[in-house]
């Protein structure tokens, strides 16, 4: 154990000498802590506003909705092989004379510091969380506990599963199905009771609040834990909170006594993790990572730096994916069900849509496709100038904006029955909020290199995309406010961010004529 | 052709390439030698123009970073990088079209051909083994036929016929005119196609040697082991 221990300590103490290394890095982790610090005590003073504190019951449901999201996602994932381990843990670690067990336990303390990042995340929001959803003092500590307890339990039991699924051919088909199969009947009550009411958001929340859940394990161990947040600490939160603890602690038993069986699979789970990580860092999704590309009939036409564009189509049709994602179709299930279930003018329904996507586009760590073309020398080879490569490798992205924008603005616009122009002004921000975070991120990558451009874009992109979203979002309000014409507002915060992005273009331009920059 | 003054690298305060400078003619091909960490592949990377320097580096008259000095160079990295979702043909395409090349399918199956990756066109970067993608990585380069060409490290992962190939394809670039560029640490690699041999040790060009000048069998040897401080 010793020796995990020194691996564990050292990897600390390196990467904390690396970032002495880098002064102007150092100073925004230093500002992020001390943000933490300042947000941890503001909370603590926070009361719960009554005006803002949303109804308890609509508090539950999204943490049941929640739990239920990252129990389904988790446990399917972890079927496609997942593992806390590295390459280097393989070769060094799991051919070295060491206890499985506490192999096992140095990869679960990874994984864990991992997730540290979510937590700051957390810190960094809860003052307004605590307001929104009227949480109790000290309610972030349960809410950091409930969030480890969740990360730590759904990795044990995955593993677990995955394990067990290797035994037999056929077992990972029956367990995703047996998955899917409990998640449609737990939340098969909501059209049931849609259909009787007409009123598919009531429905929704009054069967996620229920307390019917507390008789589904896990489901109902964690949403009783989560929900004491609100209700406080008492002994059901307690009794919940030790039922998890004793099958996590059940998980970790089994796999202990699996001994090297466990390696086997987790040999697996690493190669796939580790092709992973290079994809991710390379700019590619996780889902793209492990997909079979299919035989597409397609010539690449456009020459010099274009040429990269019609690469990008081209890898984008291979994945089957194209220009409409999973994450496109989700947003519009979401505009739909808002256009029919939000009792508000019609063009204020879309306008908070337009709000709570651009939070989205801005909460989600997405790498661009711009990000894998700088993994590779071509991109700085090609004769062609730096601006032109920058504006084709980033199109792809901005084109599925557009598409996506489209999409969920275009359909929830004809179903609400918006004027056109709204409609088209609408796509217009969308995409130019897209753009302003692309252009953004590019020149986080030349501040901060890749490693830490990655960590610090959640940060950079709360803070200070707040105040570059104001830029656009303040004088389209006023406009709006004065004329009562949603097209012209929409138009003119469509022309800022169309103009902040071609300045982060020139600002960032440098990373794809130098590799240092990157 | 290829005209290197005063390079020096600095990672952080590490000095990688310190004041190198050397000139490699057409038709020429130029061994940048040295054992690991002398700072081969920083050179390499600095002519490519991936790495910032202090100095200067011309190609045919053009600053290496220019678009006219891009369109005339071409750089083989030692880690291959392709594209998971290409084809090894699309690869192909995506350079011809990158650098504006006309008439290339011919050049292209030839090199296809000499490198047995003309069964393999329809193969995913992905799918090829390293080697393989070595070739690729090669065939990309020459496609562009550059008037300078760097390899870093060409023939790892080869197998014997695709070095016997590497072997012949750079002495026709020499004959083309192309001035070449290998770096290695493999002394008997490079034995019987070199013109000049920059030996690299700690940063700099610790010793240059030319063709005309070399009389024994095992003389690039003794003078490597000499000048780097090891032993035969």
């Amino acid at each position: 154990m010793s020796s995990l221990i020194f691996i564990l300590r050292r990897s600390l103490i390196n990467n904390i000498k690396e970032l002495l290394k880098k002064p102007g890095i150092l100073i925004v982790y230093v500002i992020i802590g001390l943000l933490m610090i300042t947000s941890a005590i503001v909370s603590g003073r926070t009361e719960p506003a009554e005006h803002i504190a949303l109804d308890p019951n609509i508090v539950k449901a999204i943490f049941t909705g929640y739990i239920l999201f990252i129990c389904t996602f988790s446990l399917a994932a972890s079927l496609g092989g997942g593992s806390y381990f590295r390459m280097a843990d393989v070769n060094f670690l799991f051919t070295a004379p060491l206890n499985a067990g506490s192999i096992l336990i140095y990869g679960f303390v990874k994984q864990m510091a991992a997730n540290i990042l979510v937590m700051v995340f957390i810190s960094l929001q809860y003052p307004n969380w605590k307001r929104m959803f009227g949480f109790l003092n000290g309610a972030g500590w349960l809410l950091i506990f409930a969030y480890i307890l969740l990360i730590a339990f759904t990795s044990l039991l995955g593993m677990v599963l995955y394990s067990w699924a290797l035994r037999k051919p056929g077992r990972k088909r029956i367990i995703r199905s047996l998955i899917y199969a409990a998640i449609v009947l737990i939340l098969l009550p909501i059209p049931v009771q849609a259909i009787r009411t007409g009123d598919l958001l009531k429905s929704t929340v009054d069967w996620l609040s229920s307390g019917d859940f507390k008789y589904v394990p896990v489901i109902g161990w964690f949403s009783a834990v989560f929900q004491g947040a609100v209700t406080g600490i008492d002994i059901n939160v307690l009794l919940n909170a030790s039922y998890l603890l004793i099958a996590s602690v059940t998980a970790f038993i089994y796999l202990y006594r699996m001994d090297t069986d466990y390696f086997e699979d987790a040999l697996s789970g690493t190669e796939l993790k580790e092709a992973m990580l290079t994809s991710v860092r390379e700019g590619k999704t996780t889902a793209v990572s492990i997909r079979r590309y299919r035989k597409v009939n397609y010539r690449i036409r456009l020459e010099g730096s274009m040429a990269i564009f019609q690469k990008q189509m081209l890898e984008k049709r291979k994945t089957g994916i194209w220009l409409v994602s999973a994450r496109s179709l989700l947003f519009l299930a979401g505009g739909l069900i808002a256009a029919f279930a939000l009792p508000l003018e019609n063009v204020l329904i879309l306008t908070i849509l337009l709000g709570v996507y651009a939070y989205f586009m801005m909460i989600i760590t997405m790498a661009g496709p711009w990000e894998g073309e700088l993994s590779s020398h071509y991109i700085y080879l090609i004769p062609a100038p730096p601006l032109n490569k920058m504006f084709a490798s980033t199109l792809p992205g901005i084109l599925k904006l557009l598409v996506e924008g489209t999409l969920i603005f275009g359909i929830t616009g004809i179903v609400l029955k918006v004027h056109p122009l709204v409609i088209l002004t609408i796509i217009g921000v969308y995409v130019s909020t897209g753009g302003v975070f692309t252009y953004f991120d590019i020149i986080l990558r030349r501040l901060f290199g890749r490693m830490h451009s990655n960590n610090l874009r959640v940060f950079f992109r709360i803070f200070l995309s707040f105040v570059l979203l104001a830029v656009a979002a303040v004088p389209a309000s006023i406009i709006i406010a004065l004329t009562q014409n949603y097209a012209l507002g929409f138009l003119a915060a469509a022309i800022i961010n169309t103009f902040l992005s071609f300045l982060f273009m020139l600002l960032g331009v440098g990373v794809f004529s130098n590799p240092e920059l990157s | 052709m290829l005209k290197v003054s005063g390079v020096t690298k600095y990672y952080g305060k590490l000095l990688a390439v310190d004041e190198i400078s050397f000139e490699i003619n057409k038709g020429e091909i130029a061994i940048l030698l040295g054992p690991n960490g002398a700072g081969k592949s920083t050179i390499l990377k600095c002519i490519a123009g991936l790495l910032r320097y202090e100095g200067s580096i011309y190609i045919e008259g053009h600053l290496n970073k220019s678009i006219e000095a891009k369109r005339l160079f071409s750089y083989v990295p030692e880690t291959p990088a392709l594209y998971d979702a290409l084809t090894v043909e699309e690869h192909m395409q995506f350079i011809a079209k990158a650098y504006r090349l006309k008439d290339y399918e011919e050049y292209k199956s030839e090199i296809f051909e000499r490198f047995d990756l003309s069964d393999k066109t329809e193969k995913l970067g992905r799918e090829l083994s390293k080697g393989m993608q070595q070739k690729l990585s090669i065939c990309t380069s020459v496609l562009t036929r550059p008037s300078v060409i760097l390899f870093d490290e060409p023939m790892m992962g080869l197998d014997p016929k695709a070095i016997k190939e590497l072997k012949k394809l750079f002495l026709e670039l020499k004959e083309a005119g192309c001035a070449v560029l290998i770096s290695t640490h493999i002394i008997d690699s490079i034995k019987d196609i070199w013109d000049r041999i920059f030996i690299m040790h700690k940063g700099k060009i610790a010793s240059t040697m030319d063709r005309s000048e070399v009389t024994g069998d095992n003389e690039v040897e003794e003078r490597f082991f000499a000048v780097t401080g090891g032993t035969r």
